[in-house]
């Protein structure tokens, strides 16, 4: 009994988990803009993140060597000091927008101005750092976000003619769209899918929770069940956009929109259970984001890192993180529209995407790290794939960046 | 092209690695398994570094060190040698997907920041000597 | 000296440059006496063509997976060879000299050792 709850938590956090506001905006913008017409992304960007966290999960467990240790073990110190330059940014890029995010959505609960929420925001991410354990920190952000199934709620509210959104999907360009924009909210939703902060925070998550062999099963019942479902989670935000904004041509732009569907099909009460999802569910990204920060540097250069020891036997780590939030807290006290900041980083997500899969797929293949539980033919035949999809992305995203202007 | 070069002598016992491959690069963990650092380069004794006569003996890998000898790697630059944190070998215990040690922490350099971080950032926070709960 | 120094120096044979240093191989006898491993001691150099052409050792360790990168990688690790060190003249800056009749072997990693996946490798032994 007690086994089974276990497992249905870690399922159930996995799916709460899912979301950030990268997931949130840009699948809503798409959803207003062209339907369920990338729906497909979203599909192809879950089962990616889907194999990438299993292998990353699986060295961790096997091997107790996080993400970027291994990056540094198996592409020297030169390529993986780019590396980190450019992860590092990229997460703190990403940390920024999910501060923003939380204190967006509690402008909207609260009607006072998200800027005065930003210090409140990032100092209660700190202390949760700061002195949270972290299964409590895991389960209760994971839980709460939860009650962002709302949005699927509301979509079944709403009565949309399914027939429409599955042709939606089946059909390509809008007319009025150019194909730019169409590829570049492709790329966009498959680095908000596939966010290489996600994959650093799972790994350490491993280490920092002592996984072994015998937690494999249970990852990868986490990543297969829970992943897929935020998966819906996505569509479903996509769709209510889809069904409510894209026939009155309102484009999103700001996180009231992104809930407007939600209110006209639920009223205040689902409104007030979605608010409370997406303050969980950004609340907990700016965690992982802020840890992630903290976790890559520690493991580039071996200083001792993790929440299972107190702040003063890995004061590098934790010093890091704060240096963090300061800078995101400065970034967004210029007034900077955190829904942009939003688009851009999972833009450069998707750029930075192949330097960190490469290492995780090559060392899942060692037996040096791995012993028996090295990447079997299917897995390898998905990973290398995804590589080549990765790869392509990766090329095109910055491209597609400055010839749409961001998708104006 | 591709002719088959022949399989080289093998010395009797003990065993053969590469050092970038299974060295350089891999987390350094002390006897509790606290990571003390990485193996951001080997010190190797050079008896005879230059021409080497017929008779010349192979050098020996002395020390792990660690510290910014990193950057030099990268940037092909010099910093002072005497500033590297150096772990001899004798220590080493094992050698895996990380480098164990056979001594605790507390016997290795661990390098100044943290030291410093710790005692005068981060113990001063209140909750900063206990472990999150 | 520094390892470090000499990963990626040009290698001369004849005044003639073969490649670069590619890695160095360590001979790690088993325990002596006071110590829990010997001494690792330079058993010879590993030499690529390509400056950056070896990719963690996928030429060496016998290693066919992920079946398609295993593949690019050691190609463009191809013509690597290792060199004794009794076949070197020339240890150190600027560059490592091979003698002129240096023999050429193949670089792969005996199968027993580390990186060749077939040592007993504990599940999960080293996860804290």
């Amino acid at each position: 009994m007690k086994r089974l709850f276990a497992v249905a938590l870690g399922v159930l956090t996995a799916i709460g988990g899912f979301l950030d506001i990268g997931d949130i905006v840009t699948n809503a913008v798409v959803g207003s803009r062209f339907g369920w017409s990338l729906a497909w992304v979203v599909v192809l960007g879950v089962a990616g993140i889907c194999v990438f966290a299993h292998m990353a999960g699986k060295v961790a467990a096997v091997s107790g060597r996080a993400t970027f240790e291994v990056i540094r073990e198996r592409l020297g110190p030169r390529m993986a000091l780019a590396n980190l330059a450019a992860s590092f940014l990229i997460n703190l890029l990403t940390l920024t927008a999910e501060v923003g995010g939380i204190a967006l959505a509690l402008e909207l609960a609260s009607s006072v101005h998200y800027l005065l929420w930003i210090p409140i925001a990032a100092f209660a991410v700190w202390l949760v750092i700061w002195r949270v354990g972290f299964d409590v920190m895991e389960n209760v952000t994971g839980l709460v976000g939860l009650l962002l199934v709302g949005f699927a709620v509301a979509l079944f509210l709403l009565g949309p003619d399914w027939g429409q959104l599955g042709q939606q999907a089946l059909q390509q360009v809008p007319a009025d769209e150019s194909p730019a924009t169409y590829w570049f909210y492709a790329v966009a939703l498959f680095g908000a899918a596939l966010t290489p902060y996600e994959v650093f925070f799972f790994s350490s998550g491993a280490v920092e929770e002592g996984w072994t062999v015998k937690d494999l099963a249970h990852s990868r019942l986490n990543v297969l069940v829970g992943f897929p479902l935020g998966g819906l989670l996505s569509l479903a935000i996509a769709g209510c956009a889809a069904v409510v904004l894209l026939p009155r041509g309102i484009q999103v732009s700001s996180l009231s929109q992104v809930l407007l569907p939600v209110a006209e099909a639920g009223g205040r009460l689902l409104l007030v259970a979605v608010i409370l999802g997406v303050v969980a569910a950004t609340f907990g990204a700016a965690l992982e984001t802020t840890l992630s920060a903290g976790y890559t540097l520690a493991q580039f250069f071996g200083w001792t890192w993790g929440k299972f020891r107190a702040p003063a036997r890995a004061a590098r780590f934790h010093v890091t993180m704060m240096a963090c939030l300061v800078v995101g807290l400065g970034v967004l006290a210029t007034g900077v529209d955190p829904v942009m900041v939003t688009e851009v980083s999972v833009v450069f997500s998707a750029a930075a995407l192949p330097l960190t899969y490469l290492p995780i797929l090559i060392v899942a293949n060692d037996p040096d790290y791995m012993g028996r539980h090295v990447n079997g033919r299917w897995l390898n035949a998905a990973g290398q794939a995804y590589f080549g999809v990765i790869l392509v992305v990766s090329v095109a995203a910055i491209p597609l960046l400055v010839a749409t202007g961001v998708g104006r | 092209m591709s002719r088959r070069l022949p399989t080289p002598p093998i010395p009797a016992g003990g065993r053969l690695l590469d050092a970038r491959l299974s060295l350089l690069d891999r987390q350094v963990l002390d006897v509790d398994g606290e990571p003390v650092g990485v193996v951001d380069d080997l010190e190797l004794s050079d008896p005879q570094a230059g021409v080497l006569p017929d008779d010349a003996v192979a050098p020996v890998v002395r020390h792990l060190v660690h510290g910014p000898v990193v950057l030099d790697r990268i940037t092909g630059g010099r910093h002072p040698r005497a500033h590297f944190e150096r772990i001899e070998w004798a220590a080493v215990a094992e050698i895996g997907p990380a480098l164990r040690l056979a001594v605790g922490s507390s016997r290795v350099p661990v390098g100044w920041l943290e030291d410093w971080l710790a005692r005068n950032v981060v113990a001063r926070i209140p909750g900063g000597r206990h472990v999150p709960r | 000296m520094f390892l470090g120094d000499l990963l990626g120096r040009p290698v001369l044979q004849s005044g003639r440059q073969v490649g670069y240093l590619a890695d160095v191989r360590l001979h790690v006898p088993d325990r002596s006496p006071g110590q829990r491993l010997g001494d690792p001691r330079v058993y010879g150099v590993v030499v690529c063509p390509r400056r950056t052409g070896s990719f963690d050792g996928y030429e060496r360790r016998g290693l066919d997976a992920p079946a398609l990168l295993a593949r690019y990688f050691r190609w463009r690790a191809r013509g690597s060879f290792l060199v004794l060190w009794e076949d070197l003249a020339h240890w150190g800056e600027p560059a490592v000299e091979l003698r002129p009749g240096a023999s050429r072997w193949s670089p792969e990693l005996p199968p027993s050792g580390p990186g060749r996946g077939r040592s007993p490798q504990p599940d999960g032994g080293s996860v804290d």
